[in-house]
């Protein structure tokens, strides 16, 4: 019986389910979650097929063909959403629209995520040297709109989308570094990062290894929510003329192009201001339902003999 | 226990902290005692007596104010980046009081034990795997663990990968700070049996930190004795539990003893802030004479081996005789090889 039972347990070698794994796992269980998910999953497959998606040329312009409603409002030429003052396909443009939408939100969320993470492993550990320094320009940061600093720095640089995404990137640092930072501080006095220094790891190593992981639930929580919010800035700055320069296009600067014949074809509007809605609204679910699946109170009434 | 070269060796050792205010807080005072090959040295005291600082000086987490350390040699006090991390990190390693914070919680067993391996460039990942697996069953773990995050052992489980990790490296000197105040009395038994079981298997030595009289008794080889961060006792351990020769040895002493035999100190420790002139135990000492408020009473040899800093040494002597030894009984380590956490 003994032997049995020891032999069981050699052979089936449980190894756990990872951390990653166990917070999608959750996150999905979540209903919140599970729409965000789709509707995420759904978004990036619409922004990555959009060649294939769209049925027409997002750029070819017919003015004969201008200013038709949706197709299922009696528009003429089968266009689903439409077609713009200058005759182009409404949801062609929606579709690559959204793929420079998401590019911009996903990579400049990830981008800052990295950058402020980085940041605030470096003031929480060296907290009363470099920690000090980074806190105080925080609180200046902070303290400046970030809209009258784009439109500055705009003018400076000049517009641009890759130039507003490294803006937006370097930007973001001050939210993952404030609620990091004082975790890491205390992270750094535990036990095990002491071990790791009697075992002879470096100071990198300590800071990736043994500390991020401990922080690293409020920066995805964190990015998930930025990466809306930046759709949204992105938007805004791009109706400014501050981002994306035609002949490209963003959800953002499609609204630019047509608010002013909002009347003529309102749904050349609509439609990209309810795509640029549908994204933020799918981002802050997954922030939601990570916040949830990362907090431990909730996760013990969610699975309660899990620990 | 004959101890030819220590293998490491404290000086004069010194730390004082900074505290608000400007003032300093001398946490440890001149404190010199060496750990021979295969010793295990227990260092006793109060919680605030310095005893984990001396332990952080020795092993190189603290920086000592003044004072020296040798460790297999060679002088360690100020060794730094790659020596400091070829002659100390590789060569002395650390146990700690808690399982359950010692351990990365998002590490699964088997990268923790691999960890020091990979740090020091030993072996490919296939032989680490090997030695972690090789290790695990040294200390009783069954070696299917190591795919198991921390959280998901039980304290006396968690503690062998504490120690397991300290093996790792195959150090000369391991450092043990209260490895067993946060575990179970029969847990606690089964971990100061593997403890020995290593030593004597492996050659090991150890400084263990510890306020358990009766765990010391049991297993040190010498004892020293910290008050108020100076060390004011230092002998074999049978002949201090016999005739401690200081008086706060013999109050330590006397609580192993009947009831009747025991002797309490007056008063309540001082803040090491505010450290009283002369002896530091003159506050709380029965014995106490006008010269005790004067001067420092130097840690001088009282007899072979043993050392006592004490003006008076011996003049205050515990009644009654010293317990025998108490031997814990530890449950055979089956189980823990077989017994798996359910789901």
């Amino acid at each position: 019986m003994t032997t049995m039972a020891k032999t069981a347990g050699r052979t089936r070698a449980p190894r756990s389910r990872s951390r990653a794994a166990e917070t999608a796992r959750r996150a999905w269980s979540d209903a919140s979650g599970r729409i965000a998910m789709v509707l995420l999953a759904v978004l990036v497959l619409a922004a990555l097929l959009a060649p294939l998606l769209a049925p027409s040329d997002p750029a070819a312009q017919n003015l004969a063909a201008a200013s038709r409603p949706p197709s299922w409002l009696g528009g003429e030429g089968g266009h689903l959403l439409g077609t713009d003052t200058l005759g182009r396909d409404v949801f062609s443009r929606l579709l690559y629209g959204l793929r420079l939408s998401m590019v911009v939100g996903v990579v400049t969320a990830t981008a800052s995520a990295l950058f402020g993470l980085l940041l605030g492993l470096l003031a929480g550990y060296y907290e009363s040297t470099a920690g000090m320094v980074l806190m105080r320009l925080a609180d200046v940061q902070f303290a400046v709109p970030f809209v009258a600093v784009g439109v500055a720095l705009a003018a400076v640089v000049g517009p641009g989308v890759v130039k507003l995404m490294i803006i937006l990137a370097v930007w973001g640092w001050v939210n993952y570094a404030r609620t990091i930072a004082n975790s890491v501080s205390q992270v750094k006095r535990m036990e095990f990062v002491t071990a790791a220094r009697t075992i002879g790891a470096r100071t990198p190593a300590i800071l990736l290894r043994h500390i991020a992981p401990s922080v690293l639930g409020p920066v995805i929580i964190l990015w998930s929510t930025s990466a809306g919010v930046l759709v949204l800035v992105e938007s805004a700055l791009s109706m400014l003329g501050l981002g994306v320069q035609p002949p490209d296009f963003s959800l953002g600067s499609m609204l630019a192009d047509s608010r002013t014949t909002l009347r003529l074809a309102w749904w050349a509007t609509v439609f990209p201001g309810l795509a640029i809605m549908v994204v933020v609204v799918a981002f802050n679910l997954l922030g939601d339902a990570l916040r949830d699946a990362f907090n431990p109170s909730v996760r013990t009434e969610h699975d309660p003999e899990l620990w | 226990m004959s101890t030819h070269a220590p293998v490491a060796r404290v000086n004069g050792l010194v730390k004082d902290f900074r505290i608000p205010g400007g003032r300093v807080l001398r946490a440890v005072d001149g404190v010199s005692f060496e750990v021979g090959r295969g010793e295990t040295l227990g260092l006793v005291g109060e919680s605030g007596s310095g005893k984990s600082t001396v332990a952080r000086m020795l092993i190189r987490l603290d920086r000592p104010t003044a004072g020296s350390v040798e460790f297999e040699g060679a002088d360690i006090t100020a060794l730094r980046g790659a020596a400091l991390r070829r002659q100390v990190r590789r060569r002395m390693a650390m146990v700690f009081q808690s399982s359950s914070t010692s351990l990365n919680p998002y590490q699964r067993v088997g990268e923790v034990l691999a960890e020091p391996l990979r740090v020091h460039r030993v072996g490919e990942a296939g032989a680490r795997g090997r030695a972690v697996e090789t290790m695990m069953e040294r200390v009783g773990l069954d070696p299917a663990f190591a795919g198991r995050y921390p959280r998901e052992l039980s304290g006396g489980q968690r503690q062998r990968v504490g120690i397991a990790r300290a093996l790792m490296l195959d150090p000369s000197l391991i450092v043990a700070d209260e490895p067993t105040a946060s575990l179970d009395v029969s847990v606690q038994a089964q971990v100061v049996n593997l403890l020995q079981d290593l030593q004597r298997d492996l050659g090991l030595s150890y400084l263990f930190i510890t306020h358990d009289l009766g765990l010391v008794r049991h297993l040190s080889h010498r004892v020293a004795v910290m008050y108020l961060g100076r060390l004011v006792e230092v002998g074999d351990t049978a002949q201090v539990f016999a005739e401690p020769a200081h008086p706060y040895a013999a109050m330590l002493v006397s609580m192993r003893r009947q009831a009747e035999h025991r002797i309490l100190p007056a008063g309540e420790i001082p803040s090491p802030i505010d450290r009283p002139s002369g002896c530091v135990f003159r506050s709380r000492c029965p014995i106490a004479q006008a010269r005790c408020e004067r001067d420092v009473p130097p840690l001088v040899e009282i007899a072979p081996g043993r050392r006592a800093a004490c003006h008076f040494p011996g003049e205050l002597r515990p009644g009654g005789t010293d317990a025998p030894v108490h031997v814990p009984a530890a449950p055979p380590l089956v189980a823990p090889l077989t017994s798996q956490k359910g789901r």
